[in-house]
């Protein structure tokens, strides 16, 4: 089995640099502990989903419908948590996610539907329901303050999201380098019919990457929930967008087969020091939204070019 | 030549639908009766119909345009800010060429630098967004000109006027996909790009004019909108590749590409517009229609797979009997 590899990373880790080195000196506020330190916070929530959508995207298949998810999942958090306490709320919004992951993959898998198809219509049906669920109002969870403890909480002086999201990721990072899990889900990205040839039920690991996603935007939920402190039917409208964009940038193949989880890490740490730096300029956010827009098809066209190039290299080596 | 009386009934499904749903309607509600709600149904199917138009050769060719409804927003501002400042004609042109640009951006990444066109849209699905946000400062830019107005409001002895434009579209549009070089391999190159190269198609160039025409389209439906409200506000037609897709789909053109039917995609427009428009007269929440739209897009990809699958069988056997694979028509 191929190991990882660190130089994929590197490359991106200095842009990180880079981009805040030049930034830091344009405005000073950037570089204080308070400022990085939120930088990290702002980064959780979509480096956690990120980190499921490594494994979909992987496995050769991609989920656009988190963005309603994530709201589903906030709803459901506000409404159980109001009446059942707040561990409750949380196990329910784990099934409901695990629930919609299995119900995206089946149509995928046993419609035979394209998968960003299939996730287009869930997107528009689970945001549907988000809504409905909430009455198409904000649902205000101020008396549920235990759930503070997920956006302001700290342990040993690290605040909680900061944890959560280097747990994720050293589940996720053992579980897809070292584990026969990870394995299967390269396998079924690379090439379905080899896999499927050699006896990996494939259609139970795509649907599981979809479960992957889905609970991947748990996580990330409950942090942005607490942050927001409304269950609400119309947040994430941009989530899938963000998520999608931070896999890419990170040097995850759209077609599968190989991916990058440390390169998805530095990806949504380079998106928010750039989100971050406009904001500090105080730059409009609608050019923010230009600006990642292009940093995206930028990065996908450099992607491109890197693989081909590798792809070129590879069958001279052969004649 | 068996199955040739099945494809064809497979073929007008959606005609067949339309109509059905005419008759229950017609005959239960009397509000659908109206000549005027008729009338309304088809001036509505006309601003994502003209859209859906350009994205059914997109879909025969086997791609997606996830950022037509971006596009529409954007050159929908841009239209009413330049009819602000110069001749109408002018603006028209200048929009047209526009959306043609827009186009050929999509294009150019997805046929030169071969990357898939879902993500590419996906990508110019939030830069088109915010430009159109930049552009406008975030507020609603109204332009009410009389005859302005008239494009997306008139009608012209009866026949609603944006109606009147889809049609004439859909019939260019239609000639150009059956009896053309150019249509004959827009369908080509959804059954094989391969062989298409092989047969010595400029491949890449026409890929790259598909996203191109869809472009010109979008601009027309985007004049066409922006005239219906005489105004355009950049958070418009937030659902509209969703709408524009279902459309597509719904007309039988398979995902798959290679095979589909821009006559179809008229009457899945008109027929999608009947249905949302039942759903106001039976005052069913937005919420439900957007669920019930889902489950309809979903069917209507699902029933484009058991097709697909009905063909393949079909084509198994026509080689086994014949040995030569049937054309597709």
């Amino acid at each position: 089995m191929k190991r990882y590899k660190c130089s994929d990373t590197a490359g991106l880790l200095a842009a990180v640099i880079l981009v805040f080195t030049v930034f830091s000196c344009l405005y000073p506020n950037m570089l204080t502990l308070f400022n990085i330190k939120n930088i990290f916070v702002q980064v959780s929530t979509t480096a956690i989903a990120a980190a499921g959508m490594t494994f979909a995207m992987t496995a050769g298949v991609f989920d656009l419908s988190i963005g309603s998810i994530q709201a589903l999942l906030s709803v459901i958090i506000a409404q159980v948590g109001l009446q059942f306490g707040l561990a409750t709320g949380i196990s329910a919004a784990a099934a409901a996610a695990v629930f919609c992951g299995v119900i995206n993959g089946l149509v995928v898998v046993k419609l035979k539907i394209q998968a960003f198809a299939a996730t287009l219509v869930t997107m528009i049906i689970l945001r549907g329901a988000a809504v409905l669920l909430a009455h198409g109002k904000e649902i205000p969870i101020y008396n549920m303050g235990s759930i503070k403890f997920f956006s302001s909480g700290t342990i040993l002086e690290i605040p909680v999201p900061i944890v959560m999201m280097i747990l994720v990721y050293a589940v996720s990072f053992a579980a897809y380098e070292y584990t026969e899990f990870g394995m299967y889900m390269r396998s079924v990205g690379s090439n379905l019919k080899a896999a499927e040839i050699s006896g990996i039920c494939t259609g139970k690991y795509l649907i599981l990457a979809f479960v992957c996603t889905a609970v991947g935007t748990v996580f990330s939920t409950v942090i942005t929930t607490s942050q927001i402190m409304f269950g609400k039917g119309t947040i994430g409208e941009d989530f899938a967008m963000d998520v999608i964009t931070t896999v890419v940038l990170g040097g995850t193949v759209l077609t599968g087969g190989k991916g990058n989880l440390f390169g998805t890490l530095a990806a949504s740490l380079l998106i928010a020091v750039i989100k971050n730096g406009l904001n500090i300029g105080g730059m409009n956010t609608y050019y923010q939204q230009l600006v990642i827009g292009i940093v995206f098809i930028a990065a996908l066209v450099f992607n491109n070019g890197k693989n081909l190039h590798a792809f070129r290299k590879k069958t001279e080596g052969r004649e | 030549m068996s199955g040739a009386r099945k494809i064809s009934w497979n073929k007008h499904m959606i005609l067949l639908l339309l109509l059905i749903f005419w008759a229950a309607m017609i005959i239960t509600n009397p509000a659908f009766r109206n000549v005027d709600n008729l009338l309304n149904i088809l001036r509505e199917s006309a601003f994502t119909g003209i859209t859906a138009l350009g994205m059914t050769y997109c879909i025969i060719m086997g791609d997606f345009d996830l950022s037509v409804g971006s596009m529409l927003a954007l050159m929908a501002v841009v239209c009413v800010r330049l009819l602000n400042i110069c001749n109408m004609w002018l603006a028209f042109i200048l929009i047209l060429i526009l959306g043609v640009i827009c186009g050929a951006f999509n294009g150019f990444i997805i046929a030169y630098l071969k990357i898939s066109a879902f993500i590419v849209t996906l990508g110019t699905f939030y830069i088109f967004r915010a430009a159109a946000y930049i552009i406008t400062d975030g507020k609603t830019v109204v332009y009410s000109d009389r005859f302005f107005m008239f494009l997306g409001n008139g009608s012209i002895m009866k026949m609603p006027v944006p109606f009147c434009v889809f049609v004439i579209l859909a019939a260019a549009a239609s000639v150009i996909l059956r009896h053309s070089v150019y249509g004959r391999s827009v369908i080509g190159m959804g059954n094989s790009p391969k062989a298409c190269e092989i047969s010595g198609i400029n491949t890449k160039f026409t890929k790259m004019s598909i996203f191109i025409i869809l472009g010109g389209f979008t601009a027309v439906s985007a004049i066409l909108t922006a005239s219906r409200q005489a105004s355009a506000g950049p958070g418009m037609a937030g659902n509209f590749h969703f709408d524009a897709i279902t459309m597509v789909v719904l007309g039988g053109t398979s995902l798959a590409g290679g095979e589909g039917s821009i006559f179809n995609t008229v009457i899945a427009a008109v027929f999608y517009t009947s249905m949302s428009s039942c759903m106001n007269l039976y005052h069913i929440d937005t919420q439900w229609q957007r669920i019930f739209m889902g489950l309809v897009l979903l069917a209507a990809f699902s029933a484009d797979l058991l097709k697909h699958a009905g063909g393949q069988m079909r084509r198994k056997r026509n080689l086994n009997n014949i040995g030569e694979k049937e054309e597709t028509t």
